[in-house]
Parts: C-alpha cells; sequence; structure tokens
C-alpha cells in the first residue's frame, strides 16, 4: 500500500518536473520569436495570428516595457522635453503652493491667537474663509491641479509608499523606484490637469515603471489616457453615467458567459460597482498578484478595453461553483479576494494544473472576446468605444 | 431567517486619505496590522460578528477611498449606513480640519438619525500629534457626537469604537419600537446601499 502510495507521487512530481521543464523551454523559444522575429518587422507582423497566439501566452517579461510601448505607440507627441516640462511646473505648483499654505496657516495662527474664545474647529474654519477674502458659503476657487479637499499634487506623496508595498522599490526613502514614481504622477497631473491626480494612478504608473524608464511609463501613460471615451478615462473621471454603460456591458457578458452567476448576483444584489472600480481602476494590478497583473497588461495592450471585461468575466466564471451558493456578505468578500488567489507557479497538490494556466485556458475558452464583439457590446449599451 | 444573528448592522468609514480608515478595518475584521498598507481603491468591505449584551451583532463594513473625487460614488454608501465612522489622523491638523466637511457630506447624504462616531487614529505616534484631545472631544460634544482616540497599529481603542458604534445603533434601533421590527428593517436588503432612489444626486 505505502509503495504503492509512493510510487504515484513519484509519476505525479516527475509528471510536474517535466511539465516545468516544457514550459521553460517554450519560454526560450517564445522569447527568440519575439527578439528574431516580431520585433524587427513590428509594423509587418504585429496583427499576424502568430504573433497574436504568442502574445496571448504573455510577453517574455523582460520585453514587456518595449512591446507595451509599441503597442501604445506616441501618437500624442510626447517627447521627453515635454515630460520635463510638466515635471518642472508640477515643481513649481507644489513650491509656490506649499508657501501659500504656510503663509495662510501662519496668518491663521495668528488670527486664532487674538480671540479670547478657545479656538474650536468651526472658528477656525470661518478665519481661514475670510482670510481668504471667501464666505463660508463660496469656498475658494483653486486652479484645476488643486481641487478638493487635499490637493492633488499632495495626495500624490501619500500615496507613494502604499504603491505595492510588497516590493519595497516604491517605498520612499531607499526604495529605487520611489523617485521616478512621483515624477511620472506629478507630471501627468499638470499634462492631465483636467484630471489631476487620482488615486489609483499609482498603482499604473508603477507597474509601467517596473518595466520601463520614467519617460516611456509618462508617454505610455497619457496614451493610456488619450481617447474620452475609453474604460480608463471613464473610469478615472468616474462620469457616472457612461461608468454605467461600462458596468451594463460587464453584465450582459457576464450573463452570456455565466448565466447562473449573473441571476445569483442579481438575486444578492451584488452589483458590479462593487468591484469593478478596483479592479479596472488598477488594471487589476492591485488584485491580482504581479506576475499575473503583468500578463493581463499584456493582453490589455493587445486588445485594449475588450481584455479587461474578458479577465474580469473570466475571474468570476473560474470561481462560478464555489460563489453560487452564497449570501451576500460571504459573496462580496469572496469575490474581492479572489483575484489574489489565482497565482502562477506549481499550485499546491503534485500533478494539478497549475491555477494560473487553469485561468488562462478559461479566459481563452470560456470568454471569448474579440474586439469586434466587444465593439457590438458597446454599441448596445449605447456607448461608442474608442478605434 | 437568518439564524446566526440577531442584528445585522452596516457601519461606513470616512475621512480623508491615509487617516487609517483601512488599517482600522484590518484590526477590528482581522486584528492585524502593517506598516505598509495599500491605498483604497473605490470601496472594500469586510464583516465581523461580535456579542453584544447577549445578541449576536453582524458588523458589515465598508471602507472607502479618502480622496475627494471618489465622493461620487461613495456618496451613494451612506444611504444604507446604520452608523458613519468618520476619522481623521491626529498628526495631520488638515485631516481634523475636514472633519467639518465630511460630517456635511453625512447631513446631505445619510439618513436621518444615522449614529456617527468621530475618531482621532495614529494616537501611538505622540511625539508627533497635533490635534488636541481636548480640542476634538470639545468639538465632538458640541454636535453631540461620541469621540475616540485609537490606534490601528497598537490595537488601543480599537475594538472599543466599533462596539462603541454597534451600542449606540442598537439603543436606537430598540427605541424604535419594537425589536422584531428593527430586525426585518435591517434584513431586508443586505447589501444595498448604494440604491438612488430620488433625492441624494451626486
Amino acid at each position: 500500500m505505502m509503495k504503492a502510495a509512493q510510487a504515484r507521487d513519484a509519476a505525479a512530481r516527475a509528471k510536474a518536473t517535466k511539465l516545468r521543464l516544457a514550459r521553460e523551454k517554450e519560454a526560450i523559444a517564445a522569447l527568440n520569436t519575439w527578439t528574431s522575429q516580431i520585433l524587427p518587422n513590428w509594423d509587418k507582423v504585429r496583427y499576424a495570428k502568430k504573433t497574436t497566439d504568442l502574445w496571448f501566452k504573455g510577453v517574455p517579461p523582460r520585453l514587456r516595457g518595449t512591446v507595451w510601448a509599441r503597442a501604445v505607440g506616441n501618437p500624442l507627441h510626447v517627447s521627453p522635453d515635454v515630460y520635463e516640462l510638466c515635471k518642472r511646473r508640477a515643481a513649481d505648483a507644489l513650491t509656490s503652493h506649499r508657501m501659500q499654505r504656510a503663509a495662510l496657516d501662519a496668518a491663521l495662527v495668528e488670527a486664532v491667537a487674538k480671540r479670547t474664545r478657545a479656538p474650536s474647529l468651526s472658528s477656525g474654519e470661518s478665519s481661514a474663509a475670510t482670510l481668504s477674502g471667501h464666505g463660508e458659503t463660496a469656498p475658494p476657487q483653486q486652479p484645476m491641479v488643486f481641487q478638493g479637499r487635499k490637493d492633488t499634487l499632495d495626495l500624490i506623496a501619500n500615496d507613494i509608499s502604499r504603491t505595492f508595498p510588497a516590493l519595497g522599490v516604491f517605498q520612499q526613502p531607499n526604495g529605487p523606484l520611489a523617485e521616478p514614481l512621483a515624477s511620472v504622477l506629478e507630471a501627468f497631473a499638470v499634462y492631465r490637469a483636467d484630471m489631476g491626480y487620482v488615486q489609483g494612478m499609482s498603482y499604473l504608473a508603477a507597474m509601467l515603471l517596473l518595466n520601463m524608464d520614467d519617460y516611456s511609463a509618462f508617454a505610455t501613460l497619457c496614451t493610456m489616457f488619450r481617447h474620452r471615451s475609453g474604460v480608463l478615462p471613464v473610469f478615472y473621471r468616474l462620469d457616472l453615467s457612461l461608468v454605467a454603460k461600462y458596468f451594463s456591458v460587464f453584465s450582459t457578458l457576464l450573463a452570456q458567459v455565466s448565466p447562473g452567476l449573473a441571476a445569483h448576483f442579481d438575486r444578492i444584489g451584488l452589483r458590479p460597482e462593487f468591484f469593478l472600480y478596483e479592479w479596472f481602476l488598477s488594471l487589476f494590478s492591485k488584485p491580482l498578484p504581479l506576475d499575473m497583473a503583468a500578463r493581463v497588461w499584456d493582453l490589455y495592450f493587445l486588445d485594449g478595453d475588450a481584455a479587461l471585461f474578458r479577465v474580469a468575466v473570466a475571474l468570476l466564471r473560474f470561481h462560478e461553483r464555489q460563489l453560487v451558493g452564497l449570501a451576500f456578505d460571504e459573496c462580496i468578500s469572496d469575490v474581492l479576494r479572489l483575484p489574489g488567489r489565482i497565482k502562477p507557479g506549481p499550485a499546491g497538490r503534485v500533478g494539478e494544473v497549475d491555477a494560473d494556466v487553469a485561468f488562462w485556458d478559461c479566459v481563452r475558452e470560456s470568454v471569448p472576446l474579440d474586439r469586434d464583439a466587444y465593439r457590438a457590446l458597446c454599441r448596445g449599451a449605447g456607448l461608442v468605444p474608442p478605434e | 431567517m437568518n439564524p446566526e444573528y440577531d442584528y445585522l448592522f452596516k457601519l461606513l468609514l470616512i475621512g480623508d486619505s491615509g487617516v487609517g480608515k483601512s488599517c482600522l478595518l484590518l484590526r477590528f475584521a482581522d486584528d492585524t496590522y502593517t506598516e505598509s498598507y495599500i491605498s483604497t481603491i473605490g470601496v472594500d468591505f469586510k464583516i465581523r460578528t461580535i456579542e453584544l449584551e447577549g445578541k449576536t451583532v453582524k458588523l458589515q463594513i465598508w471602507d472607502t477611498a479618502g480622496q475627494e473625487r471618489f465622493r461620487t460614488i461613495t456618496s451613494s454608501y451612506y444611504r444604507g449606513a446604520h452608523g458613519i465612522i468618520v476619522v481623521y489622523d491626529v498628526t495631520d491638523a488638515d485631516t481634523f480640519k475636514n472633519v467639518k466637511n465630511w460630517l456635511q457630506e453625512i447631513d446631505r447624504y445619510a439618513v436621518e438619525g444615522v449614529n456617527k462616531l468621530l475618531v482621532g487614529n495614529k494616537s501611538d505616534l505622540v511625539g508627533k500629534k497635533v490635534v488636541d484631545y481636548n480640542e476634538a472631544k470639545a468639538f465632538a460634544d458640541s454636535l453631540g457626537i461620541s469621540f475616540l482616540e485609537t490606534s490601528a497599529k497598537s490595537a488601543t481603542n480599537v475594538e472599543q469604537a466599533f462596539l462603541t458604534m454597534a451600542k449606540q445603533i442598537k439603543d436606537r434601533m430598540g427605541n424604535n419600537n419594537a425589536t422584531q421590527q428593527t430586525k426585518s428593517t435591517v434584513n431586508i436588503k443586505p447589501g444595498q446601499p448604494v440604491q438612488q432612489s430620488g433625492g441624494g444626486c451626486c
């Protein structure tokens, strides 16, 4: 009995090793194809089936920066000069703004000190309003990048260390990518003053910086936000009427792929807004393990926004059986933590198919959604998706 | 219908970015802490069941992103909340100054009579503290709101904060006619804090 079990284990281990070796061999062959055939002939073979099939399997990690940047191109002509200019403007704005604030704070302290009454929150606020020459009812008008309670440029400093903390590279003061991350985000907040910095962007910039230099990351980020009606700009503008339409695209696709789960979500009142904001705003880089997220980004740069819907629906489809029986509380808790469980590499039991391999099979087979099908879904929801 | 608990209360955590809302929730729900916490995007959610005066109370807690921009989505979570915890950072005067704005948000979007609690977090950072306990306490008193200083890091008062909130809601529900009715109103639509029928615009 024991011997038989040992023999089975050994056989399973041997099979797993064989599988791993095959994967490594495949990876080397893929790297060769990318460097010797695809990249040198980019314009010619980019849309060839052989290329897109290989692309779907994941871009070799060391080529990601190159492939992603090439995939988006630079249609806005964001030059290194533009980057430098935006960085300088951000630095100037931060300096002068902090000086203004310091002056205001000093004046405020003085004004409060003159009062005999103990300084309460409301008196502090009203004296601030008086000092800046505005009544209580009219909040001070501020330049675009400084709109909001907490100025958007100031918020960046807050978030740098809170981006991929487990990696350590973005953590101040010693993280080698902390400063580039701040620079890219500050420059972007200036370049897109209509939007400023919005929480979530730090993940996007960080993901790019893990694969390319800061100027390329800036240019790529600018290009990713190019189309007004695309998922990223719509979600970051929090344009709720368009966001609702994208939610309906998602729900339609979920109902097609996994009608049982869609019906269950309806029954318990679990709506996409409970989880899709985080998934889409970070392009899955927050919820998914990093290696997996990078593959999602590969697919995003291959297929555009369609990839996001595919991955989102596949994540739920992949866990359909465990989700379908759950009440609201348990279901939403599970959904929010699902992506973290799809880890690459050998799964727990020997010989089992890796979770990431099984997941990507699910994306490919269960959620086929090419650009045309995606555009049709969008039009059905009243959206005009970008080209 | 739900034998595992007597009450279900929905709580909401609001306050400026970086004051430690998610850390408070993590401490309360999972009893852990991490220095390197990740910023919240959109909303997060956790549950914990507690015992309160012989009753089992399930707390459904929604955690929100602090940036002003996200108000457009987080404001819709106010309506379904039974209790709202406004958090500031005792080492950052701005976050305390903004408490007033957050309270206005509650007046604007939450149901009338919703329970409120003011929490000054990061009380372990004694050397960096700039918001005086007495000032915050006086402010909370003037509005008739309970107030606590907490530390998610050292776990000081975290449990108390959530228990205080739960107790207040339970007391309010108890006063509002029969308990039975409370239970059914609370249980009707768990997890639907985002209904935006009528009024509450954004």
